[in-house]
């Protein structure tokens, strides 16, 4: 049965209305106010005892329990403070190990990527004789490219590490180069200008670069009339045509610039593996 | 009506007293210091019902949901916090009433006629 807890002070009163019919009770019977009184009390017993068992049988008791259990859990723990730290601070590493490990499992295998149609992208690889995957030599791309059936765009990619000259000191800088379908595969377009169009991936079309947002801010000042202006890169001029939304995943990744990559005679050979590439399936092929 | 000297009144039975409560809530609401007057008038005076044991028991007897609590104001216009039999604590009263009358007849037939005192 629940029923809502009662007070102690509502049970309190209740036995003071107790003692004081009683004593009006006594006292019509002809007792004096003071014996009334005393005789009232002794009838009743031990009103402490009687408060004291309405306490314990109160629901709530527990609780105090376990407050108790607490401050006594504290005392000892203060006591040996050594044990303490060395629990605390194996109970921290393991709740550290614990939401690391469930950041990387969560941002790499549950949330989807942050990309339309997540589901409609894909990595492809080379499938060696002995079941082993490898990255992609340029003739075999060029071939898929060419002939696969199930792909709306299939893209590229290889690292590659350029020199910036020109305004300001030079500078190291990472960069993607990257198939001509490259956004279109991740269906992500430029805030600023623009990202690069079909057949600017050949040689004679690839001297353009899409800046990713933080260089965009670091090095060109968030300037918004950076686009079409020329920069050096290896000693070669390039033409600014875009820059990447801000916050996205292109400001956390390796690179900060994207070029088109563009093959040369030298490249064309099917023993060298080096592309990396990633595809969007057509929807039919889903 | 002069009080009996507390030494001469019966104890009262282990579990009697939740009987006795019930069978005067019976008449209808009651508060604690009425339950405890009526018990012992009933009895022609014979019982003696502790009034401190009488709350627990009171207490335990609302857990089970066979009486409940309200307060109100007494005959003589006091606060007071009156007992209602409810519709479990009525089928109880019948079902231990019925149990008390077997084990008083079956402890009468056992001990035989009543003695005379001499």
């Amino acid at each position: 049965m629940f029923w809502r807890k009662r007070k102690q002070s509502d049970f309190d009163d209740e036995i003071q209305a107790h003692l004081a019919l009683e004593v009006a009770r006594l006292q019509g019977e002809g007792m004096t106010p003071t014996e009334a009184e005393a005789a009232a009390r002794r009838a009743f017993g031990n009103v402490a005892s009687a408060q004291e068992h309405f306490y314990e049988s109160s629901r709530w008791l527990w609780l105090e329990h376990i407050k108790r259990d607490l401050f006594y859990a504290v005392r000892v723990l203060l006591r040996s403070p050594g044990f303490t730290a060395v629990a605390v601070i194996t109970l921290a590493l393991g709740v550290g190990a614990n939401a690391a490990i469930f950041s990387f499992v969560n941002a790499v295998l549950l949330k989807p990527l942050p990309y339309p149609h997540p589901e409609q992208i894909v990595s492809v690889w080379e499938k060696r004789p002995d079941g082993g995957s490898n990255p992609i030599s340029t003739l075999n791309f060029l071939d898929w490219q060419r002939q696969n059936r199930c792909f709306q765009f299939l893209s590229a990619i290889a690292w590659d590490k350029v020199t910036l000259t020109g305004s300001g000191s030079p500078e190291k800088l990472n960069v993607h180069r990257v198939s001509a379908s490259y956004f279109k595969v991740l269906g992500v377009g430029a805030t600023l200008g623009r990202t690069f169009a079909a057949s600017e991936d050949e040689v004679g079309n690839d001297r353009e670069v899409v800046l990713s947002n933080r260089i965009w801010r670091s090095r060109f000042a968030g300037d918004p009339k950076v686009i079409g202006r020329k920069i050096t890169l290896d000693a070669k001029n390039y033409t600014i045509i875009g820059v990447l939304p801000a916050d996205s995943e292109f400001d956390r990744t390796w690179g900060v610039m994207w070029l088109p990559l563009a093959f040369t005679p030298a490249n064309m050979s099917r023993n060298y593996h080096w592309l990396y590439a990633t595809a969007r399936l057509e929807p039919a092929s889903l | 009506m002069p009080t009996r000297d507390e030494k001469d009144r019966l104890a009262l039975l282990q579990g009697t007293l939740d009987l006795l409560i019930l069978r005067t809530l019976l008449f209808g609401r009651q508060h604690g210091q009425g339950i405890a007057r009526a018990i012992q008038l009933l009895s022609g005076d014979e019982l003696l019902v502790d009034h401190g044991s009488l709350y627990p028991a009171l207490q335990r007897l609302e857990a089970r949901g066979w009486i409940r609590a309200e307060w109100g104001t007494s005959d003589n216009n006091r606060k007071a916090r009156f007992y209602l039999l409810t519709r479990t604590g009525r089928k109880q009263l019948v079902h231990e009433t019925g149990q008390w009358r077997r084990l008083a007849a079956a402890i009468g037939r056992v001990l035989g006629p009543s003695e005379v005192e001499g």
